[in-house]
C-alpha cells in the first residue's frame, strides 16, 4: 500500500475505482439477485427508545412516520438482552450477544458489513458504518471471527471524535497542513523509490491510496465545516447521522450503517430523552430525503431504523427512564423500513426478533449470513 | 395599574437574581446564572436581530424559544423575562466558554455556513461570554492572558509572564497559577510573584500545562492555558525517570561513531518495541544509543522501575475501565500510582483497587448495577449477563446496598467488602494477566503460563514486576519482535509527537487525536493529517542549515525504522539533501513517516 497522496495518483486511483471490479461484480452480482435494493442503509436508532415515544408519539417523530408511510412498520421486534453494546451489536450480528456495559471488544460472530463484504467481494470504501458514541460501537464494524474479521469490516467514521471542535483546535494550534506542491511530490517519489519494501504487517482493513486521498480531504473539509460545530443534546447524534449523508454523497455505499445513542440521557431526564429523539428524528427525515433527492439512490435504496432496545415502564427517582424492567416497553420496539423491496403503507403486527434483522439486511444485499441466528422477514417484503 | 405589575413582577425577577450573591457558580438554567439588567442592555436587541427569525417559532425553535420584541430597542418586561430564562438554559456556569449559547452557528446560511460565535471577536459575543461569566452592569469579568507557548530547560527557572492580564473595569486583579498537566515523575511547583508573574523550574523533560486565573473580587476570568515544553541540557540533573545521555552532547554531534557502526537490526527492533509497549513512544536516538549495549535483561528491569512504565500501565488500566476524558482522575492519590507502582510501594492489584475505589470510578459507574457489573467484570472477566453469573450480581448488588450478601463463597455487607472479596479472588490475577500478555505480545496467553503465573500472582500480589520480566525476556517476547505490527493508536500518536516535536503530547493533544485516530477503521488518511500538521508546525524539530546529510538520514532511520538505511537508501537520500533544492529535511521527514514502514514496528 502507498500511503503518499498525490493528486496524480489520486486522479488515477479514482478513475481505476470507477472502472475496475466493483462495477463488474456488481453486475455479475444484479443478474443473481432477487431483490431490487442495491444500497442499504441501517440505522440503530440505539440508547434505548421506547415505541411509546416513536410509533406510539407520530408527532414526536413526523419523518420517521413519513418514511414509514412509504414503508412498512414492524411495532413487535423483541430483544433478548438490555446492554447496550450486546443489544446493538445484535442488530448488527443476528446473535444475542451478551457483552459487558465496559466491554471494549469485538464480537464472535460476524457483522452483516463482513457478510456483505465477503459475499459480494466488495472492496472496503463500499461499506461504511457512521457511530456517534466512541469506543465500544467502534467495534461494530467486524468481529473476530476466523473466517470473517478485519480484512471484510466496514470503513468507519465516528463522528464524535473527529469532527469536534477539540480535534478542529489541535489541529489549528500546531496551523492548517500545506497541500504538496509538484516539487515535493516529485522528491518524494524520488526518495521512495529508492527505499526497500516495507515489512509486512498483519492485513487489516485497508483503503485504496484514491479512497485514503478522498477520505484525507473529507476530513479536512468536515474539521473546517458544519459537522464539528454541531452541538448541545443530541449532538453526537446529529453529527452521526450528518455524517452518514456525507459518506452518502461521496461514496455512495452499498452498506450503510449507522449507531446513535443520545437516547440513553433518558436515565437522567425525560424532556431531555424526548428532545434527542425529536432531533434524531429531524436528521433522520434528511438522510432520508438526501436518498429521496438523488436519482441513482431514490429507486434502489432501502432503509432500516429501529432501536437496540427500549426502556422501562415508569419513571425513575430522577423523572427518568432507566432499562432494567423486563417490560415490553423495554423488550419490543418498533422497526421502519422503507425501499424498494418493502411493503409500502403496511404495519405488519407478526412477532419477530432483533436477531431477524442481519439476516434480512444480509438477504436484501444478496447474500447469506451463514452464522445469524434469526430469519429474513419475509413478512416485511413485497415478494 | 398593568405597569405597576410588571414593574413589580421586573423587581422580583431582580431580587431573586441579585439576591443570589456571586453567580458564577449558579447552576445551569437558574436565574441567579446571569445578570437580567446586563441581559437587557446589551443582549436583548442582539437576540432579537440576530437569532429571533427562527428562534421565535416554534416550529423552527427548537428547545430555544424567544418572545419576539414589539420594540426591540424598549423590550417589554415580560417579553424581556422570558428570553432571559430561556436564554439561561443555554449556558453553563462551571465552564461559560463551553456554554452551547456560545457555540451555536450564525451567518447567513444560519445551521452551517456560518462562523462559529466562539471563534468571532464581535461585540455580541463577548457580551454573551461576559452574560455566561456573571457580569453585571458595574462589574465585567477579569481577563487572563499568557503567553501560548514557550521552551524551558530542565533544572533551570523560567520567568512566566501574566501581566497583561488585567480588568476592564479598572479593579486591581488576584491571580492563580496552577500546573494543570505535567509529565510523569515531574513533581515541579510555581512560585508566583504575586504581580502577575511566576517562576516555574521543570524538574524532568517533557510538556507542561500551566493555566492561570484571575479574579477581581467579585468574578473570575476564563482560565488561560500555556504549553510549556521542558527540554534537557547537557548537565541537567538526571531527576528524570526516562534515562539520561551519559556522554552524548545532543545538540553538537549527536551519535556520530554510534551511527557509524555496523548495527544489529534485531537489537535495534527489540528496543523500539520495549519503548513502544512500556513507555507507548518511540526513544530518542541518544536513548537507543545508551540501551543499544546494555543486556536485555539489564533494560527490561531498568524500565520495570521506572514511572513512565507504569504511567502506561496505569492509563491501561484507566483505558480498560472507560476512565477517560472527564472521567480520568485528575487529581488525588489514584495520580501518583505510576510513581508508586516503579517504587513497589503498592502492587498491582493494591492499585487497581484504588482506582476502582477512587470517586472517578464512582461517577464513571453510578448505583449497584454498574458498580457490580463493571467491577466484576474489569476486575475478574465475568459475563455477568451469562446465566451463570446473574446470582454472583444479584448477591453483589445486595451487598454493595449494604445487606448481608454471600460471594465466591464469602460473606459481606458494604461495597468495601464487595470489592475487597473480588480482588481476593484468583480470577483477578487471572484476568490481569490475560490482558498484560495480550497488550505485549499480541496474542492470547498460552494456558499453562497463565495458570502458572497466576498461582504465583495470587500466592504473592509482590510478583507482578517479576512476572512480567520474565515474559519480556523469555522467548515469545523476544522471538516476537520478528513479527512485524501494526502501531497501535496511542503508540502511534505518542511516537509521532516524539519523532516530529521531540516531545510527547499533553494530555489534552493526545486525548483529542487519539479520538479522532479511533474514530475511522482504517486511520490512515488522519494518521497522515496529522504528520504533516506537527511536520509543517513551527514546533517541529528540524536541524540547522549546518546540516551533515549523511549523519542525519542514519539518525532519521535508526529513530524512525529501528534500522540502518541500506546503502542505495543512505546514498540517495544523501545525494538529494545535499544537490536536490526541492529535498530538505523536512521532505524526508515526511517521506519516512508517510512510508508504510513507519505504520508498523
Amino acid at each position: 500500500m502507498c500511503l503518499d497522496l498525490t493528486r496524480r495518483r489520486f486522479l488515477k486511483g479514482s478513475g481505476l475505482a470507477m472502472l475496475s471490479m466493483p462495477a463488474l461484480q456488481t453486475e455479475a452480482w444484479a443478474k443473481k439477485r432477487k431483490y431490487k435494493t442495491k444500497h442499504l442503509v441501517m440505522v440503530a436508532f440505539a440508547g434505548g427508545v421506547r415505541s411509546k415515544e416513536t410509533i406510539h408519539t407520530p408527532a414526536n417523530v413526523p419523518n420517521l412516520m413519513r418514511i414509514a408511510e412509504q414503508g412498512v412498520i414492524a411495532p413487535n421486534v423483541n430483544v433478548m438482552n438490555n446492554g447496550h453494546f450486546g443489544a446493538t451489536m445484535t442488530l448488527f450480528t443476528g446473535n444475542t450477544e451478551y457483552r459487558g456495559i465496559r466491554e471494549n471488544e469485538r464480537g464472535p460472530n460476524p457483522t452483516m458489513f463482513e457478510y456483505v463484504r465477503k459475499g459480494r467481494e466488495l472492496p472496503a470504501e463500499t461499506v461504511w458504518l457512521s457511530t456517534s458514541g466512541g469506543a465500544q460501537q467502534r467495534n461494530l464494524v467486524y468481529s473476530q471471527h476466523k473466517d470473517y474479521g478485519e480484512k471484510y469490516g466496514a470503513n468507519l467514521i465516528d463522528a464524535d471524535g473527529v469532527f469536534n471542535t477539540e480535534f478542529k483546535r489541535v489541529i489549528e494550534s500546531f496551523g492548517k497542513p500545506s497541500v504538496p506542491g509538484a516539487a515535493e511530490e516529485a522528491a518524494v517519489a524520488k526518495l521512495r523509490a529508492a527505499m526497500q519494501p516495507p515489512p509486512v504487517a498483519k492485513s487489516g482493513l485497508a483503503n485504496d491510496p484514491a479512497t485514503i486521498d478522498r477520505l484525507q480531504k473529507y476530513i479536512l473539509e468536515e474539521i473546517a465545516g458544519r459537522t464539528a460545530r454541531i452541538t448541545g443534546p443530541g449532538s453526537s447524534d446529529a453529527r452521526a447521522l450528518q455524517v452518514a449523508v456525507s459518506v452518502l454523497r461521496i461514496f455512495r455505499p452499498t452498506m450503510l450503517g449507522v449507531v446513535l445513542q443520545n437516547a440513553d440521557i433518558a436515565h437522567g431526564s425525560y424532556n431531555a430523552y424526548r428532545n434527542v429523539i425529536q432531533r434524531a428524528d429531524e436528521q433522520i427525515g434528511r438522510l432520508w430525503d438526501s436518498i429521496q433527492a438523488d436519482p441513482e439512490l431514490r429507486d434502489s435504496t432501502s432503509i432500516m431504523v429501529l432501536p437496540e432496545f427500549g426502556r422501562d415502564a415508569n419513571l425513575n427517582q430522577r423523572n427518568g427512564l432507566d432499562h432494567g424492567d423486563n417490560s415490553p416497553d423495554l423488550r419490543k420496539v418498533a422497526m421502519v423500513a422503507a425501499g424498494p423491496d418493502f411493503k409500502t403503507g403496511k404495519t405488519v403486527q407478526k412477532e419477530c426478533k432483533s436477531i431477524d434483522i442481519t439476516p434480512t439486511a444480509c438477504a436484501l444485499m444478496g447474500v447469506q449470513s451463514e452464522h445469524a441466528k434469526g430469519r429474513v422477514l419475509k413478512e416485511l417484503l413485497v415478494r | 395599574m398593568a405597569r405597576a405589575g410588571w414593574l413589580i413582577l421586573y423587581l422580583l425577577a431582580l431580587t431573586v437574581v441579585t439576591s443570589a450573591g456571586p453567580v458564577r457558580k449558579a447552576p445551569i438554567g437558574s436565574p441567579a446564572g446571569a445578570d437580567l439588567l446586563f441581559f437587557e442592555r446589551y443582549l436583548a436587541k442582539g437576540l432579537h436581530d440576530k437569532c429571533a427569525s427562527c428562534h421565535s417559532d416554534p416550529e423552527s425553535a427548537g428547545r430555544y424559544l424567544l418572545q419576539p420584541l414589539d420594540d426591540a430597542a424598549r423590550p417589554d418586561h415580560r417579553t424581556l423575562l422570558a428570553n432571559y430564562r430561556a436564554t439561561l438554559g443555554f449556558l453553563d456556569a462551571d465552564a461559560p466558554e463551553r456554554s452551547a449559547q456560545l457555540r451555536k452557528p450564525q451567518g447567513a446560511d444560519a445551521h452551517g455556513g456560518g462562523a462559529l460565535l466562539d471563534e468571532t471577536n464581535s461585540d455580541f459575543y463577548e457580551h454573551l461570554l461576559h452574560f455566561a461569566m456573571g457580569a453585571t452592569l458595574d462589574n465585567r469579568p477579569p481577563e487572563a492572558i499568557l503567553p501560548r507557548r514557550i521552551t524551558a530547560r530542565v533544572g533551570r527557572a523560567s520567568d512566566l509572564d501574566g501581566t497583561l492580564s488585567g480588568d476592564p473595569d479598572g479593579s486591581p486583579i488576584r491571580y492563580a497559577w496552577r500546573v494543570a498537566e505535567r509529565p510523569v515523575g515531574s513533581e515541579a511547583t510555581l512560585e508566583p510573584d504575586g504581580d502577575g508573574g511566576a517562576t516555574f523550574t521543570p524538574d524532568v523533560a517533557g510538556p507542561f500545562r500551566i493555566e492561570l486565573m484571575v479574579h477581581d473580587g467579585r468574578l473570575g476570568s476564563l482560565r488561560a492555558s500555556m504549553l510549556v515544553v521542558a527540554e534537557r541540557t547537557p548537565r541537567s540533573p538526571s531527576r528524570a525517570f526516562t534515562p539520561e545521555p551519559t556522554k552524548a552532547k545532543r545538540d553538537e554531534a549527536p551519535q556520530r561513531a554510534f551511527l557509524e557502526r555496523r548495527l544489529d537490526p534485531a537489537r535495534l527492533q527489540l528496543i523500539r518495541r520495549l519503548f513502544l509497549d512500556l513507555k507507548w513512544r518511540t526513544p530518542r536516538i541518544d536513548e537507543i544509543e545508551r540501551w543499544y549495549d546494555v543486556p536485555h535483561e539489564k533494560m527490561v528491569a531498568a524500565f520495570l522501575e521506572d514511572a513512565e512504565t507504569w504511567n502506561t500501565w496505569y492509563e491501561q488500566q484507566l483505558y480498560y475501565f472507560l476512565l477517560l476524558d472527564r472521567f480520568r482522575p485528575k487529581q488525588g492519590r489514584t495520580t501518583t500510582l505510576p510513581i508508586r507502582l516503579a517504587k513497589r510501594q503498592v502492587t498491582a492489584s493494591i492499585a487497581l483497587r484504588e482506582i476502582v475505589g477512587s470517586t472517578y470510578f464512582g461517577q464513571r459507574n453510578p448505583g449497584n448495577d454498574t458498580f457490580c457489573t463493571v467491577v466484576l467484570e474489569q476486575c475478574l472477566g465475568l459475563v455477568v449477563q451469562e446465566r451463570r453469573n446473574l446470582r454472583t450480581l444479584k448477591e453483589s448488588k445486595k451487598m454493595y446496598d449494604g445487606l448481608k450478601a454471600k460471594i465466591f463463597g464469602q460473606k459481606g455487607s458494604s461495597q468495601f467488602d464487595f470489592v475487597a472479596i473480588c480482588f481476593a479472588q484468583e480470577l483477578a490475577s487471572q484476568h490481569l494477566l490475560r490482558r498484560t500478555w495480550k497488550d505485549l505480545h499480541g496474542t492470547d496467553i498460552p494456558e499453562k503460563t497463565l495458570e502458572a503465573d497466576a498461582a504465583k500472582l495470587h500466592a504473592d500480589p509482590k510478583a507482578f514486576p517479576a512476572i512480567l520480566q520474565a515474559w519480556l525476556t523469555g522467548p515469545a517476547y523476544v522471538g516476537g519482535v520478528e513479527q512485524t505490527r501494526t502501531k497501535p493508536e496511542i503508540p502511534y500518536v505518542r511516537g509521532l509527537f516524539m519523532d516530529a516535536l521531540g516531545r510527547v503530547p499533553t494530555y489534552e493533544e493526545l486525548r483529542n487525536v487519539r479520538n479522532a485516530f479511533l474514530s475511522l477503521a482504517d486511520p490512515t488518511p488522519i494518521r497522515l493529517v496529522m504528520g504533516r500538521v506537527l511536520l509543517e508546525s513551527p514546533q517541529a524539530r528540524m536541524p540547522s542549515s549546518a546540516l551533515n546529510a549523511r549523519r542525519f538520514v542514519q539518525e532519521q532511520f535508526v529513530r524512525l525504522f529501528a534500522r540502518a538505511p541500506s546503502g542505495r537508501e543512505l546514498a540517495t537520500f544523501t545525494e538529494s539533501l545535499k544537490n536536490d533544492p526541492s529535498v530538505t529535511p523536512r521532505v524526508v521527514l515526511w517521506t519516512l513517516i508517510s512510508s508504510p514502514e513507519y505504520q508498523t514496528y
